[in-house]
């Protein structure tokens, strides 16, 4: 489904991601794990369109994507999250939904109206469970309704791949799980082909099927999560830390 | 024709430096507080008109006159910082709007008591008549611009690099939230820059009354080439100003000497948005003052 | 009966012919408040030009009238300051750059070619808007403070350029002879004339705005305003709204400009580029309501008859000044702008917001 070879980002002097392959196939499910810095952030802005590749080609389901704007990648069914939750705070969340809907690909296909958007808009906010908080201005809303509002946002988008950005930073274990959950539960309803980025692998461990380890904007391990975990001690050596566990 | 080049060649200095001196200030301001002072021009006012006041009208002595001035424009450069910047720090719309207001006002307030029939002259010519350059004739206080451009901008690099203070602003302007972590007094570093920055004005202002005709509406004229000049250079980087004031002054007198006088603005505006669309951040990325 | 008027479940039913019929409720929290502004705003001028002694406010009739057609034609530009504030997320700090173009199309044309105002109307809008389309790509590469202080520049630009070919611009004076939109023989009637078709204009504009921002457009366009990086990540094609806001709003400014050569019937660039004209238009929009487009209209005749009205009373730079000191005043005052005072918070509309700075 996706194909990234040999993908470069400098900043700088900088070398953010050093030419990364990575072959997602349709329907999986992948965590993407490393140190702060070690570039997995910058792997979903380069997947995302927010930056241009210095170098390496990005395919999507057949399409070379490399060259795309952002806007046109979402056309073809990419959507993110942030790690920081990047919402409009002067809109409502229900507002914060429809725009996605609006910005989707089958809104213009099915010559859809401002309202039947908004009434999409409502379906994906009561999946996340906030209809309730349909009419709250984003910058009145805690963290965790924040991440939900950015998952019905991406939801909303109608994607075939979506890309989750450290959904569960800063919040308590319980909503963690919550949004764990969630993520899980999304993916199977819409036959999604999930990326999931985390910092530490126990958190995802029993919800991705493969696992991803960057450091230093290189992958440095790549199979199921038992596996890598296994290779903790090897990991380690390789990152003088104690990251993954 | 070799002798137009030389004289081109000499006006781009001065025209550089007087520009410098002109956009110098200003870019200060810019780099540390990351706000754009639009309210630079009534320095220029103050300076010129507030030496007629306490010379003519209060009859005090020609020396002290020029120096309160300066007690002035640094109050003055307080007041705008204390009731305009850091009141409207979050609404910048109305920050600008307001400065914008105020430079407006201060103009008619002169204008106002100050019209142009008043004559108002100053005479701070240092060097009388003119100095003979190889072909030239320019009169002797261009020299002395172009030099009092020179040191100030000396000056103020070397307390940049050598003063704390100096540290602490370059470390503002290259990251307010850090500074903000570190815990750096700003209100206090802001004030100085915003007095720091009023100081070139007022000099250059007054070393040019008597070779240009002063009017009340001088202020905008010359805060068109200290916008130039700054935005040019990327704002708030002193290097990137030097570069760009002698390159404005350069495209200026060679346009004025060799093309056309009267197109000697419009050259340089246009250069500065043809440069700017290539290099939309000037041309030294304004991340630090230096 | 031609009319039957009724009230009944606490309305008030308005039978014209029993074939159309009115309703209005008498409940005040249910009224049509922009109907009722619309009514006021047409029929006051023509009111108190013709019935209202004005001596208590200082101003003559045909002074209101003129003071009030300038207010129009600054909330022309005020009203499309504000739609390009949002649908680009920058402030432009030199609206009166595309008035002047605007009004120098209007003006040679008419003058060298013979152009009715009909025609220039188009071309006005036309060229400035194609000026508009020009400088777009300014709105992609540049962003916050350089936007702003590249706008500031070209007003600059065009004052030299006027200097320089003094014999096409006519310089300081301007260029004379334009055909006048209204030429009854009664001043008084020029006016009104003049002041319902400027009225119109903004009507129009507002209602057409409104329209635009009720959209899916005006949802995209918030979102550009607020977050460009979202707006693209959630497909929309932000290069392409800004540019094409961009251009759309040049074009109307151009109209204002059109209004004004076509009005006085001579045009002089150099007076329209001062900085005045940038401070009306912008505060219009800023003071009038941050961006929010009824609140330009209101900020424009704000601005325009409390100097008028300074004038007449006191006359001469002092009134200048103390329209300086009202205004900057009324910007600590108002954090909200004039039309934040009538503006309750209401949820679902969505209200822009002014950033020049995007980050600290």
């Amino acid at each position: 489904m996706l194909h990234v070879s040999d993908l470069t980002k400098r900043f700088g002097g900088i070398i953010a991601v050093n030419g990364v392959s990575l072959e997602i196939r349709k329907g999986e499910i992948v965590g993407l794990i490393g140190p702060n810095g070690s570039g997995k952030t910058t792997l979903i802005n380069l997947i995302a369109g927010f930056y241009k590749a210095d170098s390496g080609r990005i395919i999507f389901e057949g399409v070379d994507i490399t060259k795309k704007t952002a806007d046109e990648r979402v056309k073809l069914g990419i959507a993110r999250t942030f790690q920081i939750p990047r919402v409009i705070g002067n809109m409502t969340a229900w507002q914060n939904v429809t725009y996605a809907v609006i910005g989707s690909r089958r809104f213009k296909e099915k010559k859809m109206t401002l309202t039947e958007a908004s009434m999409e808009a409502l379906y994906y906010l009561d999946i996340v469970g906030l209809l309730r908080k349909r009419d709250v201005l984003c910058r009145d809303l805690p963290i965790y309704e924040l991440r939900l509002v950015e998952l019905a946002r991406a939801l909303a988008l109608n994607p075939k791949f979506i890309m989750v950005d450290e959904v569960m930073a800063g919040l308590n274990p319980v909503e963690a799980d919550n949004v764990a959950r969630l993520v899980q539960r999304l993916r199977e309803e819409f036959k999604l082909t999930t990326m999931w980025v985390e910092h530490v692998l126990r958190i995802i461990m029993r919800s991705v099927e493969r696992v991803v380890v960057m450091n230093e904007g290189k992958i440095i391990a790549d199979g199921e999560p038992r596996e890598v975990a296994k290779d903790v001690g090897v990991i380690k050596a390789y990152m003088g830390e104690e990251v993954v566990i | 024709m070799i002798n137009e080049l030389l004289l081109s060649l000499i006006y781009t200095f001065i025209f550089g430096s007087m520009y410098l001196g002109i956009a110098l200030g200003f870019s200060i301001v810019t780099g540390v507080l990351r706000v754009f002072n639009l309210a630079y021009p009534i320095f220029f006012l103050i300076a010129a008109y507030g030496t007629w006041l306490f010379w003519r009208d209060l009859n005090l002595p020609f020396e002290l006159s020029i120096a309160l001035p300066f007690v002035l424009v640094a109050v003055a450069s307080y007041l705008v910082y204390k009731f305009v910047v850091n009141k409207f720090m979050e609404a910048e719309d109305y920050m600008l709007a307001a400065l914008i207001l105020l430079f407006l006002a201060v103009e008619q307030v002169v204008s106002i008591v100050y019209p142009e029939a008043a004559g108002v002259f100053i005479p701070t010519r240092v060097i009388e008549g003119s100095v003979n350059v190889g072909p030239a004739s320019l009169p002797g206080q261009y020299f002395v611009i172009a030099l009092a451009s020179l040191i100030m901008t000396a000056l103020y690099v070397m307390f940049f690099m050598k003063t704390k203070t100096g540290l602490v602003m370059r470390a503002i302007s290259q990251s307010y939230l850090v500074s903000r972590i570190i815990g750096v007094n700003f209100n206090l570093m802001f004030v100085i820059a915003m007095i720091l920055g009023s100081i070139p004005p007022a000099v250059v202002m007054l070393l040019l009354a008597p070779v240009w005709a002063l009017n009340p509406f001088i202020g905008w004229t010359l805060f068109a080439y200290g916008i130039m000049v700054a935005v040019l250079g990327g704002l708030g980087n002193l290097k990137g100003t030097i570069i760009a004031a002698y390159m404005i002054g350069a495209i200026y007198s060679f346009v004025a000497y060799l093309v056309n006088p009267r197109l000697a603005g419009l050259a340089c505006l246009v250069v500065v948005v043809i440069i700017l669309a290539l290099k939309p951040r000037g041309l030294a990325r304004a991340e630090t003052i230096w | 009966m031609v009319i039957k008027i009724e009230e009944r479940r606490g309305r008030i039913i308005i039978h014209l012919l029993n074939k159309s019929r009115f309703e209005w409720t008498i409940e005040p929290r249910y009224w049509r408040n922009p109907l009722i502004v619309v009514i006021l705003w047409i029929l006051l001028p023509l009111i108190m030009a013709y019935y209202v002694p004005l001596g208590i406010v200082g101003i003559g009739s045909t002074t209101l009238l003129s003071s009030l057609i300038l207010a129009n034609v600054i909330a022309l530009s005020a009203i499309a300051h504000s739609l390009q504030t949002i649908g680009t997320g920058r402030v432009n700090f030199g609206p009166q750059f595309f008035l002047v173009v605007g009004g120098y199309v209007a003006a040679l044309l008419n003058k060298n070619y013979g152009l009715g105002s009909e025609l220039t109307f188009l071309a006005s809008f036309a060229i400035t808007a194609l000026v508009g389309l020009a400088l777009s790509p300014l709105t992609v590469i540049s962003r916050g403070l350089y936007f702003t202080l590249i706008t500031l520049v070209l007003p600059l630009i065009l004052g030299e350029l006027i200097f320089w070919r003094g014999d096409i611009f006519g310089a300081e004076t301007g260029i004379p002879g334009i055909t006048r939109l209204a030429h009854t023989g009664d001043p008084m009637n020029d006016l009104l004339i003049c002041f319902y078709l400027s009225l119109a204009m903004v009507l129009i504009l507002t209602v057409i705005v409104d329209k635009i921002l009720r959209s899916r457009w005006g949802f995209m366009l918030g979102v550009i305003n607020e977050d460009e990086d979202v707006a693209s990540s959630f497909g929309i094609d932000t290069k392409k709204i800004k540019v094409v806001t961009f251009t759309f709003t040049s074009g109307i400014m151009g109209l204002s400009g059109w209004f004004i050569a076509h009005y006085y019937g001579a045009f002089a660039g150099t007076m329209w580029l001062e900085p005045w004209v940038l401070i009306f238009i912008l505060l219009s929009s800023v003071l009038g309501g941050k961006a929010a487009i009824y609140g330009a209209p209101l900020g424009a005749y704000f601005i325009v008859l409390s100097r008028d009205i300074l004038r007449s009373y006191i006359g001469g730079g002092y009134s200048l000044l103390l329209l300086y000191i009202v205004l900057l005043i009324a910007l600590y005052l108002l954090p909200e702008g004039l039309w934040g005072l009538y503006r309750k918070t209401r949820y679902r509309e969505y209200v822009p917001v002014i950033r020049i700075r995007r980050k600290l």
